[in-house]
């Protein structure tokens, strides 16, 4: 009780609500990938894959990929967080509003969930499609052979993929979120007790 | 009231959520299939390596081939893995790039390969120089070339002529 106490200042703000919506914010606002696979030698890459729910750039040989759907998904998931750590910082401040509750809401964790997951599922399936088996973190070798004038030649890409800061900075704004809602959650019983 | 805003609430994520792809799917006509396909031009790659002479310099063969790029990317030919064969198949020399070659597009380049032609080789080769005065060299084996962050294992066959005059030039006995 005391930690919600401290963390509500006494029941008039949620604090964790406004350090989830600074976080959010922040993670909305940025253009940086949450994941990046790169397949280069020294400076010269094959392949560059910079991904976020916010934005996604692949290039291959220098040359964009270009999927014509990937602006509106970008544009919907942008617009989802905002919502939500809009929504958050209203439920917060108003904490004492008994309409606040449904503003906390857990899209701010559900989208970094959701992204690994997918991000997985989508490894394995282009993996599989290209016969290759590509990690989700680390450095790894990928061996190819492409037919080229009559011949098969063997090319050999060195590459690396990671999760970044930005990725980080996101879960952690989606579990400060899930905590202030059950911060929420914890005061809203107290006041229906008392 | 709480009712209201949960309602309120869902209906706002669903409509931020899915109001941008029903926008897409309104401007390509409801056809999904034109909005989900990829849409990339791969850069021209095409580079032909085709032999030009034989030459002898500081008496150490060496087989001099032109690199012709005719692509969009430049390439770099970092090793060359073969072997030098004599007329009935039989391997005569190891056979190794001099120095790297830097290929930018539309340039034309000198590779220059290392014959290592031992006095043996010679010797081995011998009885087609005494019939013809020269012997017909076929390089076979493999070219490592880095393109764009990758290391490309190109196969590579090539022939040239070795005459007895070259290998007089060499400094080697030759009938």
């Amino acid at each position: 009780m005391m930690l919600v106490d401290a963390l509500s200042l006494n029941g008039r703000v949620n604090l964790p609500g406004i350090a989830a919506t600074l976080l959010l914010l922040y993670t909305v606002s940025s253009n940086r990938p949450w994941w990046r696979m790169h397949g280069c030698i020294e400076d010269q890459c094959t392949f560059s894959a910079n991904i976020s729910p916010f934005a996604i750039a692949v290039e291959i040989l220098g040359r964009p990929v270009n999927v014509p759907i990937i602006p509106y998904l970008t544009l919907a998931a942008r617009l989802s967080i905002l919502l939500a750590a809009i929504a958050i910082l209203v439920g917060s401040v108003l904490v004492r509003k008994p309409w606040s509750k449904p503003m906390i809401s857990m899209t701010g964790l559900a989208l970094p969930v959701t992204f690994l997951l997918g991000l997985f599922i989508g490894l394995k399936v282009a993996g599989s499609y290209l016969g290759i088996d590509l990690p989700l973190t680390g450095k790894f070798e990928m061996r190819y052979a492409v037919p080229y004038g009559g011949l098969s030649i063997n090319v050999l890409t060195p590459a690396v993929a990671s999760l970044t800061d930005d990725y980080w900075i996101a879960l952690t704004a989606g579990a400060i979120s899930a905590l202030a809602k059950a911060i929420h959650g914890r005061m809203s019983a107290e006041k229906s007790q008392g | 009231m709480v009712s209201v805003v949960r309602i309120v609430m869902i209906s706002l994520s669903i409509g931020v959520g899915l109001g941008p792809i029903v926008f897409a799917l309104n401007q390509y006509g409801w056809n999904i299939t034109p909005l989900i396909t990829p849409s990339y031009s791969p850069p021209k790659v095409d580079f032909r390596m085709e032999f030009t002479g034989f030459r002898v310099i500081d008496k150490e063969p060496k087989a001099v081939l032109r690199l012709t790029n005719l692509g969009e990317i430049g390439l770099e030919l970092v090793g060359l893995n073969a072997t030098a064969y004599g007329p009935s198949g039989e391997a005569v020399a190891p056979v190794t790039l001099a120095h790297p070659v830097t290929s930018s597009p539309g340039s034309v380049k000198e590779v220059v390969l290392d014959i290592s032609l031992s006095e043996g080789s010679v010797t081995r080769l011998l009885p087609y120089f005494r019939d013809r005065g020269y012997v017909d060299i076929e390089v076979k084996g493999e070219v490592f070339v880095k393109v764009f962050g990758s290391v490309v294992t190109v196969p590579l066959t090539t022939s040239f002529r070795l005459s007895r005059e070259d290998v007089k030039a060499l400094g080697l006995e030759c009938p």
